[in-house]
């Protein structure tokens, strides 16, 4: 019955002689939260909503319902094609045709998803926080450690004829403790994701928190300088995120990306090679078809350094004479799709985290950052807090914190001169190894 | 929204198996979003969603369900579920009395009764301002948007609140290229306001619009910002982002309560200079962090955080308080009906001193000045934060001179609040959505003029500037 909501409201939006598409979608989620060895929190949600655009004499609307009866998808369609009727015509804004391609097959859920009992999830939570305490005794302030499963269905139709949906399952775990030492506290971070609870591995998560808070221990000052850095695969993928924003099709089209006019250029060192894979398999991101019902690929952005792509949906695809890409993307069903990246990596490259470092010789390995939000992915400039641990003739040695690195993400690209083995990935589409860069202007006390 | 009996009926379900608290808060949130960009309109958004959240707190646990979905029957099943109540038919009933307190926000256009024609014009405005201020400036994106809520909580204390809430924010975003480089320039304004706002001159598209595109051309003319230790004024048109991340979260008190924040046990101690007094106000007319009620039925109220440099009180939600044996300060808030509130800050402040500006700005040999900073983020256990500035200039000899572009600076909290040594007779208000634990709620901070006498500026060393 609830997979017909979409059905109905193609009907209804035929029925009002409009084009358009719905874009359903139904979630379940529960949280566990445990605190210094005690469960305290248990929180379940349930959302299902249904965003429905609405194309009439060249404009379009947008609105939204959580009700999914008939009466009221055709109000959320007339308050849609009310708002059209106010808004100038938008020739830039078009419906995906039906695509010819077949939809990708590809596991994103975890059939076995319901087997795990409430009490296994609740092992698993105090399980993250054991593996962090087992690090190290300093490990003792435990803010929260946290389990969080959540399934979807998503369903789209379109008047244009696309019909699809998929469910997917995920379980993520987090952990946040820090390590004291006499007057020095610093906090460790540290989360994974699977398909399911039975799939996630909690104590391992704990251990790498308490591990990085250990780490930071005993931090010393920095002379400012410029210096080699490596960013290990947690802040390669942060920063990949930023950059990811600038291979946006319309926000290149608009002139508001480092990459425009730059098709077929050399936009990083020659090491890199970007993709996009909307379909890979074992991806925190992947799913059968985007938020327009357009099928997920393998796009390569960038080749051994050449821009040769971009992210594109139907319209932007459609304003630069290429085929969408399978990057429409929404914020759940209250707002249309835009644009944004599904799983977005570097190819890696064959050295050993220590390998890096040698060849590095005199350094700063950064682990953690602070700002990522303020990078500028327009101008690309960036200037973040981090932290980490120094090296000096290619061993790694004590740990540095409150400084600041800052430069321009496709000078960094630029920079980038060895690439590690070490590829991971994290919740949300991101996919990293570690990252060696020279010349980085690295600011301290 | 739900009736007076029904509430009742779910706190007598909430409360019939040894709950400590609970409470009901329901949620019905009208939201309209226009965007112009590149002079089309990228989103055009209106909607409605209504939701409920349950919570039941047993010994040290917290149980909580949100949904969205309509049926009372439902809701009834779901406090049924979370309360474990094997008999239904055999619960006390439960009574509620409505609690009032003093409206805080006077709304005197709804915004709702707007047409999206005339909230269009804004945008249409604010882009044509934009670009006639130079040929430079090659984009603009201007955005739009309303929020109203109606808040219901109903508590197993026998209160029922009800709260409206109406939001409205407008941002300019001016990008200027010049020879291949491209900066840009973002002014954004908001309040606990109808659309009565954008008839003050300070709030409308024309001033934003100018502002905006004054910022991205400058940035065009700007250079790198050195790199190391400098001294650093903040002027109080920076906005108080600073207070926010150096000491604002730190004192919430769901981190002081674990232990991991810098501030924890330091009730009574000295934490900053005594030039140095902060509060968190939630009462403040038409500001973005004011509300009548928190999210969990306190009223709110004027929090003092620092007197004096002196370490007074810590924000509370229930939860935290109880868990301290405080009193909860109105601070528990939530995104929405789908998150358990935890404490968060309202309108945070340092409170202004006696010194002119100028004379600050006059003090400095060599540093830099910050007009205006951007986001910020903190790391609660160091006390270690960074804020983005996003229009700053150095100071040679006490004047201000050149402009200075991207750059953020990094410093400890209790460390910049003890060393800070100027402040001025100034105020400047900035307005943010604060982000902690996945929920983003409407703030706003305020700071006078101040003098940092050394902090790490994340800029770009004279090597790789050449």
């Amino acid at each position: 019955m609830i997979a017909h909501a979409v059905d109905i409201a193609i009907e209804e939006l035929n029925g009002f002689g409009a084009a358009g598409d719905a874009y359903h979608l139904a979630s379940e989620s529960l949280e566990l939260t445990v605190a210094d060895g005690v469960l305290e929190k248990q929180v379940a949600e349930k959302t299902e909503g249904i965003g429905i655009r609405a194309f009439f004499n060249g404009r379009v609307g947008f609105s939204y319902t959580t009700s999914l009866a008939r009466s009221d998808l055709r109000a959320a369609i007339e308050k849609a094609l009310f708002g059209a009727r106010q808004l100038p015509p938008d020739p830039d804004t078009i419906l995906p045709r039906r695509p010819r391609q077949r939809y990708a097959t590809i596991l994103t859920e975890d059939p076995l998803y319901d087997a795990a009992t409430l009490d296994s999830k609740v092992d698993l939570v105090h399980a993250i926080e054991r593996g962090a305490r087992a690090v190290d005794p300093r490990v003792s302030k435990f803010q929260q450690s946290s389990f969080q499963e959540t399934r979807t269905l998503v369903s789209i139709a379109s008047t244009n004829g696309i019909r699809c949906s998929y469910r997917s399952s995920r379980a993520y775990g987090s952990c946040e403790c820090a390590a004291v030492d006499g007057n020095d506290s610093q906090v460790g971070w540290s989360s994974g994701w699977a398909l399911s609870a039975a799939q996630l591995d909690g104590a391992a998560i704990g251990r790498e928190a308490g591990t990085r808070a250990v780490q930071k221990i005993g931090a010393d000052a920095w002379a400012t300088r410029s210096t080699n850095v490596i960013l290990d695969p947690w802040v390669t993928s942060g920063i990949m995120a930023s950059l990811a924003e600038a291979f946006r099709g319309d926000q290149v089209l608009r002139g508001k990306s480092l990459l425009v006019g730059k098709m077929g250029q050399g936009v990083a060192s020659r090491i890199v090679t970007l993709i996009d894979d909307g379909c890979k398999t074992d991806g925190s991101a992947s799913a059968i078809f985007d938020d327009e019902g357009w099928p997920t690929q393998r796009t390569v952005l960038v080749e051994e350094g050449v821009l040769r792509s971009l992210l594109h949906n139907a319209s932007s695809a459609e304003r630069l004479s290429s085929e969408p890409t399978g990057n429409a993307a929404r914020e759940g069903f209250m707002t249309p799709p835009k644009i944004g990246p599904t799983n977005f990596y570097m190819i890696p490259g064959e050295h050993s985290p220590e390998a890096l470092c040698a060849l590095a010789g005199e350094g700063v390995l950064i682990t953690e950052t602070m700002g990522l939000h303020t990078i500028d992915s327009v101008t690309g400039e960036f200037s973040i807090a981090a932290s980490g641990l120094r090296f000096s003739r290619g061993v790694l040695g004590g740990p540095v914190n409150g400084i600041a690195i800052a430069g321009n993400l496709i000078d960094l690209l630029h920079r980038v001169v060895a690439l590690g083995s070490d590829l991971r990935t994290f919740a949300g589409g991101g996919i990293a190894c570690s990252t060696l860069v020279e010349g980085i202007s690295v600011a301290g006390r | 929204m739900l009736t007076h009996e029904q509430c009742e009926r779910l706190l007598s379900l909430l409360t019939s198996t040894g709950a400590s608290y609970a409470d009901v808060f329901v949620e019905r949130r009208e939201l309209t979003s226009l965007r112009l960009d590149a002079q089309q309109i990228e989103q055009a958004v209106t909607g409605t969603e209504s939701g409920v959240g349950l919570r039941m707190v047993r010994g040290d646990m917290t149980y909580y369900a949100s949904t969205n979905l309509g049926e009372f029957a439902d809701l009834e099943t779901l406090a049924r579920e979370l309360a474990a109540v094997s008999d239904p038919s055999a619960l006390q009933p439960f009574l509620l009395r409505e609690k009032t307190a003093a409206e805080r926000n006077s709304i005197r256009i709804d915004p709702r009764t707007i047409s999206f024609g005339e909230k269009l014009q804004l945008l249409q405005r604010a882009d044509e301002t934009a670009r006639a201020a130079s040929e430079k400036i090659t984009q603009v994106a201007a955005s739009y948007s309303d929020s109203v809520r109606d808040i219901l909580v109903a508590t197993s204390h026998g209160d029922l609140c009800f709260d409206h809430r109406v939001l409205v924010t407008f941002v300019v975003h001016a990008m200027a290229s010049d020879n291949g480089e491209i900066q840009s320039g973002r002014k954004v304004v908001s309040g606990a306001e109808g659309w009565e706002f954008f008839e003050r001159a300070e709030n409308q598209p024309e001033t934003l619009a100018r502002l905006a595109s004054q910022v991205a051309l400058r940035n065009l003319e700007a250079g790198n910002a050195p790199a190391g230790t400098f001294p650093v004024v903040l002027s109080s048109s920076a906005g108080g982002t600073m207070v926010h991340e150096a000491c604002g979260h730190g004192l919430e008190g769901d981190f002081v309560k674990q232990g991991m924040s810098v501030y924890s046990g330091k009730i009574g101690e000295r934490v900053a200079s005594d030039l140095i007094t902060v509060i968190d106000d939630g009462t403040l007319p038409q500001k973005r962090g004011t509300e009548r009620f928190d999210d969990e039925g306190v009223e709110t109220e004027r929090v003092v955080l620092i007197e004096r440099g002196i370490l007074k009180r810590y924000l509370h939600s229930r939860k935290s308080a109880a868990e301290t044996n405080m009193a909860p300060t109105g601070n528990g808030r939530r995104e929405s009906f789908r998150f358990v509130p935890i404490p968060r800050m309202r309108n945070t402040i340092i409170m202004p001193g006696e010194q002119d500006p100028a004379d600050i700005i006059a003090s400095v040999d060599k540093g830099i000045f910050v007009a205006e900073m951007g986001g910020g983020e903190v790391d609660v256990v160091s006390g270690n934060f960074l804020f983005s500035i996003t229009e700053g200039f150095l100071i040679e000899n006490g004047r201000i001179t050149k402009p200075i572009r991207g750059a953020s600076l990094i410093g400890n909290g209790p460390e910049v609040l003890s060393t800070i040594d100027m402040i001025g007779r100034d105020l400047g208000y900035s307005v943010g959505t604060c982000g902690k634990d996945g929920q983003g709620v409407p703030v706003a901070d305020a700071q006078p003029t101040l003098r940092i006498p050394a902090i790490v500026v994340g800029g770009i060393t004279a090597r790789e500037q050449s």
